[in-house]
């Protein structure tokens, strides 16, 4: 009989279908009677899925013009103009 | 040989497009890794000035290669080290939070999301952004580069010095602990 923290311990392998044979029916029992592991591994997948959803490329104006001024110091000149 | 030059030197990036392309990328990685804005300035100019240093042969790509993650995991971790008066949080064990018989200690609910969980507010990522910051450094870094930058485990293992293993079992950690920040906010209210 698997517990809620052996089927914690293993949600990586759950969530990404890595999981051994021999587990798989352990892990199916368990979830078949405890409502509260079915709600963690859903919540477990749905935090990886907002953070693959995050924005990778922000840079606040303030921070761009910080940085544009420290390059341009380093190189000595003006930082080239944007494409015609 | 020529012609190819030409081509070559048509297609060579100027130092403004290096900075557009790159500059938020390598900013976004550097902030969720140290956590501060002024760090983050810091790194992202490092890692711009060796770019430019070497534009005659970077060849302009549009996804962030794994060579410039790499080179803007270092400095991050350089400057890490660097500042050694500031704390990282202690190490939480967030399989802690379970009874003595392995049952979980408090009932866990459902979560009420968006149905374009893409469209999330600012006030949401915020939140996540806090929760990245607030994990303990050894975790973020693995959680950063696999969940938000999406590299493999063995790419991560390599860019850190750690086991393969070592990246599971800490990003595993990073999830749980990060689903039980996240938790409060999008739960959904018992009826």
């Amino acid at each position: 009989m698997m517990t809620c923290r052996e089927f914690a311990e293993i949600l990586i392998d759950f969530v990404s279908g890595d999981i051994a044979q021999d587990q798989r029916s352990l892990v199916e029992e368990h979830l078949g009677g405890c409502r509260h592991c079915v709600a963690y591994a859903e919540t477990y997948q749905l935090t990886i899925v907002v953070v693959r959803n995050l924005p990778k490329d922000a840079l606040p104006a303030h921070c761009e013009q910080r940085l544009r001024a420290r390059i341009e110091k380093e190189l000595g000149r003006a930082l080239d103009p944007p494409d015609a | 040989m020529e012609e190819l030059s030409s081509v070559q030197h048509a297609l060579k990036p100027t130092v403004e497009q290096v900075f557009r392309e790159y500059a938020p990328r390598i900013y976004s990685l550097a902030l969720r890794l140290l956590g501060n804005e002024a760090d983050a300035e810091d790194v992202t100019q490092e890692v711009l000035l060796q770019l430019i240093r070497k534009l005659d042969t970077f060849r302009g790509e549009s996804a962030l290669p794994t060579w410039l993650h790499r080179l803007t995991v270092n400095a991050a971790l350089m400057h890490r080290r660097n500042r050694a008066t500031r704390s990282s949080p202690a190490i939480r064990e967030p399989l802690d939070n379970f009874l003595e018989n392995g049952a979980h200690a408090r009932p866990v609910h459902r979560w009420s999301l968006p149905p374009d969980q893409k469209a999330l507010d600012r006030e949401t990522r915020t939140l996540i952004d806090k929760a990245i910051a607030e994990l303990p450094e050894a975790y973020r870094d693995v959680f950063v580069l696999a969940d938000v930058e999406g590299l493999g485990n063995a790419e991560i293992a390599e860019m850190l010095a750690l086991s393969v293993a070592a990246v599971k079992s800490r990003l595993h950690r990073a999830r749980l602990l990060m689903r039980n920040a996240l938790a409060p906010h999008f739960e959904e209210v018992a009826v």
